[in-house]
C-alpha cells in the first residue's frame, strides 16, 4: 500500500458516461451514467478521443500510467528519455459516500468520472414522473437528496419508508438530484460496513483533490 | 469383470472428495482422446494407499505440488485496484490477489457472442460458429470437426481507486459466478439474462484475480477472474479500514 506519487494533472475533455445499460432495451432517454449528456460513449472511445486531442502535442511517455490518454503506450519497463509523472488515473471510480459528501465531492466529477453508493433512509413516497421515472427521497441524518430512477431495464423494488436502502448512480450537481441505476434495501450488515467505506473513499478524494489543485 | 475392478470401484466409494490422500503406485498413464487429457488407470498392479501418513504428505508440501485446491485455498492478499495496477507496472511476472470491487461492466443480455465462444476440441482455438478449426497446427485439422461452447466474458471491476478493464470471466469460472451453465444460459430468455446480470452489476463482489502485465495491451494489465461472488460486508469493512489507514 502506497502513497500516490505527485502528479500533473491532465485537462479533459467533459463528463465521461459510462455504459451501464443494454442498448436494446433503452425505449426512453439514452440513458448512460452522466445526467446531462445524449451522446454515448464507449469507455475506450473516449479514451481514444483524449487521445486524439492531447497525443500529438505531448512528448514521448517514459514509464507506462495505468491509463494512457497520450498516445502509443510505452513497455511497461523501459525507461524514457525523461521521467515524465503519470497522468491522475482517470478510469471510472465508485465511491461510497453521505449525501453532504456526494454533494461536496460532485464539484470535481468534470475531472475524474465517478459513480456514488449512497446508504440512506427512504423518506418520502415513491412518486411516477416524465418518461415512466420513479422519484423519492433519501435522507440520512440531517441532509436529504432527491432521486430519480428510470426503469429501463429493471423494475423498481418495493421501497419501504423509513427502511435503509442502497442507492448507487451518478449525481447531478446542477439539478441536486441522485440519478440512480441502482436501488435496493440495505443490509443490516452493509450499514455496519458503510461507515469504514465513506472514510476510506473520503481519504482517496482528499488526496484526489490535492492532486487536481497542483495543476 | 475383474475382481479388483470391483474392489477398487468399493474402495473409491468409502473416500472422501477433498480429504482423502491417495498415494497410487503403478497406475497406468493414457493420452485419453475423448478427454482430450492424460488419465491415470488402476489396473491390478496398481497400489492404493488411502492417507499414506506424514511422509507423503510433506513430500507434497516440499515441492509445493496443489492437489485439489481452489484459489480461495491459497490466495490472500487483497488490493485495491490501483494496487493491482501498480503491482503489475513494478513487476513482470503474472500474480494472485483478492479484490473486494465493484462489477462495473457485465455485458450478459447484449448480444451473446460476447457472452459465449466457440473452442475446437482439439486445440482450443475460438472458431467462429459451426465452422471448422483455423488453426493450421490443429492436430484434429483431418478429422471431423467437433467445437465446445464455453463462457467468454469482459468484465470490468470498479472501486474508489479506478478501474481493471477487460478481465476475463471464462469457463468454469463463470458458471460457478452465475450459477448456470453454458446451455442453460442459452436458452435464458432476454429479461432472465438482465436480472442476472443486476444481481452482480455495480455489486461490491469478493474477487479472486490473476493479473498479468502486458505490453500487448494498452493498459498495461490483464487480469482474469478465478472467482467471483457477492462480498461479505464485515469482510469489505475490515479491508476498508486497512484502506484507510494506508491513507493516514
Amino acid at each position: 500500500m502506497r502513497r500516490q506519487e505527485n502528479q500533473a494533472p491532465r485537462p479533459t475533455a467533459g463528463c465521461l458516461s459510462v455504459p451501464l445499460f443494454n442498448q436494446k432495451k433503452r425505449n426512453r432517454i439514452p440513458l448512460t451514467s452522466t445526467p446531462s449528456e445524449n451522446e454515448f460513449f464507449s469507455h475506450s472511445e473516449y479514451m481514444a478521443s483524449i487521445s486524439s486531442q492531447h497525443g500529438s502535442s505531448r512528448p514521448a511517455p517514459g514509464p507506462a500510467p495505468a491509463v494512457r490518454a497520450y498516445g502509443p503506450i510505452a513497455h511497461p519497463y523501459k525507461q524514457g528519455a525523461f521521467p515524465v509523472k503519470p497522468a491522475i488515473e482517470n478510469s471510472l471510480r465508485i465511491l461510497t459516500a453521505v449525501i453532504d459528501g456526494m454533494r461536496h465531492w460532485s464539484q470535481f466529477r468534470d475531472k475524474v468520472p465517478y459513480l456514488f453508493e449512497i446508504f440512506a433512509t427512504l423518506d418520502s413516497a415513491v412518486t411516477l414522473g416524465r418518461y415512466g421515472a420513479k422519484n423519492f427521497l433519501i435522507r440520512d441524518g440531517k441532509d436529504v437528496v432527491q432521486c430519480v430512477f428510470y426503469e429501463n431495464e429493471q423494475v423498481l423494488p418495493r421501497l419501504i419508508r423509513g427502511q435503509v436502502h442502497r442507492c448507487v448512480g451518478n449525481y447531478d450537481r446542477s439539478r441536486d438530484v441522485l440519478i440512480c441505476v441502482s436501488v435496493r434495501p440495505g443490509l443490516p450488515s452493509e450499514l455496519r460496513n458503510a461507515q469504514e467505506a465513506v472514510k476510506a473513499c473520503d481519504a482517496e478524494m482528499r488526496l484526489l483533490v490535492k492532486l487536481l489543485s497542483e495543476v | 469383470t475383474y475382481s479388483w475392478d470391483r474392489e477398487t470401484i468399493q474402495l473409491m466409494q468409502t473416500l472422501i472428495p477433498k480429504e482423502s490422500l491417495l498415494f497410487i503406485a503403478d497406475a497406468k498413464i493414457t493420452f485419453d482422446s475423448f478427454r482430450g487429457s492424460m488419465v491415470a488407470t488402476v489396473n491390478s498392479r496398481s497400489i492404493i494407499t488411502v492417507n499414506p501418513g506424514k511422509k507423503p504428505q510433506q513430500h507434497l508440501q516440499k515441492h509445493n505440488i496443489r492437489w485439489n485446491e481452489t484459489p480461495e485455498d491459497s490466495i490472500t492478499d487483497v488490493y485495491t485496484v490501483r494496487q493491482l495496477k501498480q503491482k503489475a507496472q513494478e513487476n513482470p511476472e503474472a500474480f494472485f490477489g483478492i479484490t473486494y470491487s465493484f462489477i462495473s461492466k457485465l455485458d450478459l443480455d447484449s448480444s451473446v457472442s460476447k457472452v459465449i465462444r466457440t473452442r475446437c476440441s482439439r486445440c482450443k482455438f475460438l472458431v467462429p460458429e459451426d465452422m471448422s478449426c483455423t488453426n493450421q497446427l490443429c492436430p484434429g485439422r483431418d478429422q471431423v470437426f467437433s467445437a465446445a461452447t464455453c463462457f467468454d466474458l469482459l468484465v470490468d471491476l470498479s472501486d474508489h481507486t479506478g478501474t481493471l478493464q477487460a478481465c476475463h470471466l471464462r469457463s468454469p469460472m463463470a458458471e460457478k459466478t452465475l450459477g448456470c451453465t453454458v446451455k442453460e444460459f442459452t436458452s435464458l430468455t432476454d429479461d432472465k439474462r438482465t436480472k442476472m446480470k443486476w444481481r452482480l452489476l455495480l455489486e461490491r463482489c469478493k474477487i479472486y484475480v490473476k493479473v498479468v502485465p502486458s505490453a500487448k495491451i494498452k493498459t498495461g494489465v490483464r487480469g482474469t477472474i478465478l472467482a467471483c461472488s457477492l462480498a461479505d460486508p464485515g469482510e469489505v469493512k475490515q479491508h476498508m479500514s486497512t484502506v484507510f489507514q494506508s491513507h493516514v
